[in-house]
């Protein structure tokens, strides 16, 4: 079912894709060189010793797991609001105004994108979008929190709208709410999320202020259309590709919310009443919760601090389109530093000179499209192909390697069902990767915001007296840079082995199918986690 | 069920397995304080030692091996060039430019403060209007404050002219 689905998605997204190249066409300026990288590749003793310490602990962990009883995935918690600044923090007025303040900045956004110089480095969109937010949310995310659930001002402004099609109209809600269809499942975020990826490493225009502007208009529209058929939250759920990924990643994060009173999640849309009866990181409820009207407030919902990685051992399913945009995003983080090496290079000469695909990449360079956006396009459809097709063979090992080997018995697993049951355990190692290999970048080039934040527009303001920072290259020195990128990465891969084999303990009856599913995982761990050390030892090639 | 292969057996035996893991322990210890160690006492580079470099282009290209001039941090990098054909040439990071014209050398004297990886490009080989360059630093001029400045290179036009000569990298001492 899963080699179907991507190709009508793939089209639906080839659509969007030319819908954005054609708001490019008119752009004066080249983007290249925006947001240039200079990272010195980490030097072979602290690959090697990576490498070494990733396949150790791997055996150290599996031999502690061997002998460790089972009850390992109830956590601890702390409630935040007990304390004066947590309770501070999530208060109303607080909310209301990091809401405002996310919505003045994303109007920002959009005018100097619209109406401002259109030079990439004095016009302050394409460093927010590209650097803080792209980037920098992504750490957030991961470290802290799902803070795009709070900021994200495509659903602000339609719940704002909602509110005020209420108060005026009285007669109900905004929108048709038709029920989301359960078979489309992430797909629409999944293909939006590959048109924006596509627009992150392929598109050469990505960083002219006008582009950005015109980009998120459209994908405005396109989400508040999904929020107006299918209402807010069920779009939030399975087509805004952001909440989903930021989403994601925050499943990693040391917090979490969570409602406490179940009829509250009787109502919800969502199936989270089904978590056991604990209703986790569930926007929906989390905002039904704090209605006034309902009884409670204080003592319905908690904000708990909660260890690392505990949120990917999720009690409900994963379904096939969530795996699919998990493996979407791994891949795309993987192949972002691919492009960097000079064994992307090379494999490019290849598909240049391959003599079957030369009239193709002809005639679409005939149309317009650079030779280096057609064939990183090719890139970067292959990767999540390949990233698929290589996870579910291991999943088919792992379905072999647990099952009994008795004549006649039956494994109780498909491929597909355990590959969707582990693949959130895979999300540790591509956040480990992606913080080592943004590290550099964004202390450095994300230093940028700081004199555009005084002229968002280019237009030589200084609003906040700080429009003549100059950028210090080194903040960030080479040698802390591989110190935090290898040690990232070790973190990220004991952290996703320990995970695979709780869910393991947790998902097999028996003891023994459990630990040996985990050796197909484990071998698959380790050489994801060397590959991604690998590319962080190639020098960038541009 | 699970007893039928008793081969298998010993892979989840407690006693061999929790030895192995102390093993494995001490070993990722002690190899995490040698790497600690052997960086740590790289040997380090006198701050007054002069880097120089000679580099001519022909045919626009630069004869160095691997294509990358390598420094330690703190040191004073001289890069003396010549070419065969007039073009801007340009050292990103840095955000160090010059006309290049032929018979005229050029030198650039500074200190490598910022550690990375940097690419000196040629900007419009062979179109003097192109090679005129947006600001020049005059030959033996010290900018001793590097900063990244993305924006200048995206405002001039990359044509396809545009072709990485070098890479400049910067160690950590």
């Amino acid at each position: 079912m899963i080699p179907a689905r991507p190709r009508a998605v793939e089209r639906a997204g080839a659509l969007l894709l030319w819908s954005l190249v054609g708001a490019a066409i008119a752009s004066p300026a080249h983007a290249h060189g925006f947001g240039q990288r200079f990272d010195l590749p980490i030097p072979l003793d602290f690959y090697l010793v990576g490498a070494a310490a990733t396949v150790a602990l791997s055996f150290a962990l599996v031999a502690l797991f061997v002998r460790s009883g089972s009850r390992l995935d109830a956590y601890p918690r702390f409630d935040l609001l007990r304390l004066g600044v947590g309770r501070l923090l999530a208060h109303r007025l607080t909310v209301l105004l990091v809401r405002l303040a996310s919505v003045v900045v994303f109007g920002t956004l959009v005018a100097a994108g619209l109406f401002g110089v259109q030079d990439p480095g004095r016009n302050i969109g394409p460093t927010l979008v590209w650097i803080i937010w792209w980037t920098g949310l992504a750490y957030v995310s991961a470290l802290l929190g799902d803070l795009w659930a709070l900021i994200n001002p495509w659903k602000i402004l339609y719940g704002w709208a909602e509110s005020a099609h209420r108060a005026l109209s009285r007669n109900g809600q905004l929108g048709l709410r038709l029920p989301y269809p359960r078979w489309l499942g992430v797909w629409p975020a999944f293909a939006l999320f590959l048109v924006f990826v596509w627009g992150e490493l392929v598109w050469e225009k990505n960083a002219i202020p006008a582009n950005l502007a015109h980009a998120i208009i459209a994908y405005s529209a396109v989400t508040w259309t999904g929020m107006f058929l299918f209402g807010r939250h069920a779009w939030l759920r399975g087509g805004e590709a952001f909440s989903v990924a930021f989403g994601l990643l925050a499943r990693f994060s040391p917090s979490e919310v969570r409602v406490l009173d179940p009829s509250v999640c009787e109502l919800c849309s969502s199936d989270c009443g089904a978590r056991g009866g604990a209703c986790i990181d569930c926007y929906e409820c989390l905002a039904r919760a704090r209605a006034p009207g309902l009884r409670g407030g204080s003592g319905t919902r908690e904000w708990n601090l909660r260890p690392f990685g505990v949120g990917l051992l999720a009690a409900n399913a994963v379904s096939p389109s969530q795996m699919a945009f998990v493996v979407l995003m791994l891949a795309t983080v993987s192949f972002d530093g691919f492009m960097a090496t000079s064994l992307w290079m090379d494999l490019f000469q290849t598909i240049t000179s391959t003599r079957f695909l030369m009239p193709m990449l002809h005639r679409l360079n005939m149309m317009g499209m650079s030779v280096d956006s057609i064939v990183n396009t090719i890139g970067l459809l292959m990767a999540p192909l390949v990233f698929l097709s290589v996870y579910l063979a291991f999943s088919f090992l792992m379905v072999r390697a647990s099952r009994p080997r008795e004549k006649g018995a039956s494994g109780h697993y498909t491929t597909t069902a355990l590959a969707s049951y582990f693949v959130l355990s895979l999300v540790p190692i591509a956040i480990a990767y992606h913080l080592a290999h943004y590290v550099s970048f964004l202390f450095v080039a994300g230093q940028l915001v700081i004199p555009l934040a005084s002229d968002p527009f280019g237009f030589g303001w200084n609003l906040l007296g700080t429009a003549d920072y100059r950028i210090n290259a080194g903040l960030i020195g080479a040698r802390f840079a591989w110190y935090a990128s290898v040690s990232s990465v070790v973190v990220g891969h004991v952290i996703a082995v320990y995970l695979a084999h709780v869910l393991a303990l947790r998902g097999f009856e028996k003891r023994r199918s459990a630990l040996l599913s985990q050796y197909p995982m484990l071998a698959l761990m380790v050489f994801y986690t060397f590959a991604g050390l690998w590319i962080l030892a190639q020098p960038i090639v541009e | 069920m699970g007893d039928e292969i008793p081969g298998l057996d010993s892979i989840g035996s407690g006693t061999r397995a929790r030895h192995a893991g102390r093993g494995w322990m001490a070993l990722v210890a002690t190899s995490l304080a040698l790497w600690i160690g052997c960086s740590d006492s790289a040997p380090q580079a006198p701050d007054e030692e002069v880097q120089a470099f000679e580099l001519a282009i022909a045919k626009r290209e630069v004869a160095v091996a691997d294509d990358v001039l390598r420094v330690r941090q703190g040191q004073r990098v001289k890069l003396r060039w010549q070419t065969d054909e007039a073009a801007t040439i340009h050292l990103h990071g840095y955000d160090l430019r010059a006309a290049l014209k032929p018979g005229t050398p050029v030198v650039w004297d500074f200190e490598a403060t910022a550690t990375g990886r940097f690419p000196i490009e040629a900007h419009g080989f062979g179109d003097p209007e192109e090679a005129a360059p947006e600001h020049d630093h005059p030959p033996g001029s010290d900018p001793s404050t590097p900063h990244d400045h993305p924006a200048e290179e995206s405002a001039s036009s990359a044509p396809p002219g545009d072709t990485t000569l070098v890479y400049f990298e910067v160690h950590p001492r």
